[in-house]
């Protein structure tokens, strides 16, 4: 099967997993792979034998460079020999990689796809949503006032699982953003005498962060913050009897008896327990009784696979299986918990 | 300066330090302490939250003709048993007695429900019993924060050099957790000074 026939077939399954609806439509597109019956992997052999020459030639080059054997040769003609060699080298590199990863891609586009369906979760649009507009609820709490330079939320689903306590909806996100950051950084130069000299020039970096997190008309308690990475900004600050949950969080309220009245021992043992199950996790809940529970763990809504395309049979039998989440599981049964306390 | 002054100087910045490091740890200790007093006050307060609720429960079931003789000791005993529990001191002995005394009391009530449906249908009667679960659930979790807290407080007093801090200044003897099994318990119950 040449290169050219196994990109239209993966382009094929690509659009078929895109369009599919269920999990059988899913695994039509996979069996597309399949029933082609050959191995699905790029053919690369004239790729490598390429790269080969180029490190054989640029070698060559350069050890004529270094000894100068080929006098009566430009040296300009050898350096831009080697350099052509250089960048084909990199060229073929890349264009491996890229090969392998078209074939990775696709796999986990659809292992998602297969998550998201097993655990009834719908993949949200953002616009039209809490997440974005004149809903956002972006000033709606601390935890999203970070990065100096952007922030936007980058992913969002709607949780339709029966497990959830009532009919609420819960959702999940992933929020982007990135610190701007200028540095001094000294640069050295040696000018036409030979002389070096070192001269502060501003470097710009930008850090690109992600949190996670989820939404929930908890409704049972109002204007509350338990934060592992942040000082709250309320007006009180909380100080519970627990060292090992005063040590973990930071609690923040309108008043002292607010914040006693949520921190009933259960509640103080039941976030001790979201803390041993995801990290840094910060929970707010606003004026309007929305929580958010927001954390650092980017596998919530990601199965745990093995196989990809390039074994279609097992990757098939793989996708077959129910997908579990068991994070996203006990963290749902914690809320369900919170909410069974609280009420 | 000469040599003798750096020294000198040296020498008494480090013995600084370390004093301040180790009055850091006495206040750290104290700070244990008190959250371990907190939580034991959270454990006593939860308890008579409970005993509230109790002689309501007491109230309702004592309608009926068949009422258990020995259920109007059991509260009295149980309320004589939480008035022995002190915010000063943790008596994790008491404590237990209090439980003992309490789980003895629902079981009580318990067998009086079995033997009068109508009184389990009570809409009263289930808020309160409802009311009484929480409660006891809210008592066995202030217990295992307060063992967490004796816990912390027992590691920190016995880790180097906070041992030696402890020795120095603040003299704090570990502290007894509470277990729900009576006879393994030795009896120790240390006193706040």
């Amino acid at each position: 099967m040449s290169n050219k026939q196994l990109k239209l077939l993966l382009n094929n399954i690509n659009s078929e997993a895109e369009k599919s609806k269920n999990n059988k439509e899913l695994l039509q597109s996979v069996a597309l792979a399949i029933d082609y019956g050959k191995p699905i992997k790029f053919n690369l052999n004239a790729a490598i034998s390429i790269m080969f020459s180029n490190v054989i030639l640029g070698s060559i080059g350069t050890y004529l460079l270094l000894t100068e054997l080929l006098k009566e040769v430009n040296e300009w003609f050898i350096i831009s020999f080697v350099a052509a060699n250089v960048v084909s080298l990199f060229y073929f590199t890349y264009f491996c990689f890229s090969k392998n990863d078209l074939i990775n891609n696709i796999s986990e586009y659809i292992v998602k796809k297969d998550t998201l369906q097993d655990n009834d979760i719908l993949e949200i649009d953002l616009n039209n949503s809490i997440f974005k507009g004149s809903k956002n609820i972006q000033n709606e709490f601390q935890e999203f006032n970070r990065g100096n330079y952007s922030r936007h939320f980058s992913n969002a689903f709607l949780v339709k699982k029966e497990s959830t306590l009532t009919n609420k909806s819960l959702f999940l996100y992933q929020f982007h953003y990135v610190d701007k950051q200028t540095i001094q950084v000294p640069v050295t130069s040696t000018n036409a005498q030979g002389q070096t000299t070192t001269t502060m020039t501003t470097q710009t970096i930008y850090h690109h962060y992600n949190r996670y997190g989820i939404i929930y008309d908890l409704l049972l308690a109002k204007n509350i913050k338990v934060l592992s990475d942040k000082t709250p900004n309320n007006s009180v600050e909380y100080n519970s009897s627990s060292i090992e949950f005063s040590e973990q969080f930071n609690v923040g309220a309108n008043s002292e008896l607010e914040a006693a009245k949520f921190l009933k021992p259960p509640i103080i043992e039941l976030i001790l327990k979201i803390n041993n199950l995801i990290s840094s996790p910060n929970i707010e809940i606003n004026r309007n009784g929305l929580m958010c529970l927001s954390f650092n763990d980017s596998d919530l809504w990601k199965a745990k696979t093995t196989k990809t395309l390039s074994e279609p049979q097992l990757f098939y039998d793989e996708l077959s299986q129910h997908a579990e989440l068991n994070k996203l599981e006990s963290l749902l049964s914690c809320i369900t918990q919170l909410e069974t306390k609280l009420s | 300066m000469s040599t003798l002054a750096i020294t000198f100087s040296t020498l008494g910045f480090i013995l600084l330090a370390i004093f301040l490091y180790f009055i850091a740890i006495r206040n750290g200790i104290i700070n244990y302490k008190n959250k371990v007093k907190r939580s034991w006050s959270d454990v006593l307060v939860y308890e008579q939250q409970k005993n509230k609720t109790i002689p309501k429960l007491e109230e309702i079931t004592k309608q009926f003709s068949n009422y258990e003789k020995d259920f109007q000791s059991k509260i009295v005993e149980l309320r004589n048993s939480r008035q022995e529990l002190s915010e000063d001191k943790i008596d994790i002995n008491k404590l237990k007695e209090v439980n003992q005394r309490s789980e003895e009391l629902l079981k009580a009530i318990n067998i009086t429900v079995e033997n009068y449906p109508e009184l389990k249908a009570g809409s009263a009667f289930s808020k309160l019993m409802s009311e009484v679960i929480e409660q006891q659930d809210n008592i066995s979790s202030a217990i295992r924060l307060f063992n967490n807290n004796v816990e912390i407080f027992n590691t920190n007093i016995q880790i180097f050099p906070n041992n030696i801090a402890n020795n120095i200044f603040n003299k704090e003897d570990q502290l007894s957790m509470f277990k729900t099994d009576v006879g393994s318990e030795s009896g120790f119950t240390p006193d706040f000074k």
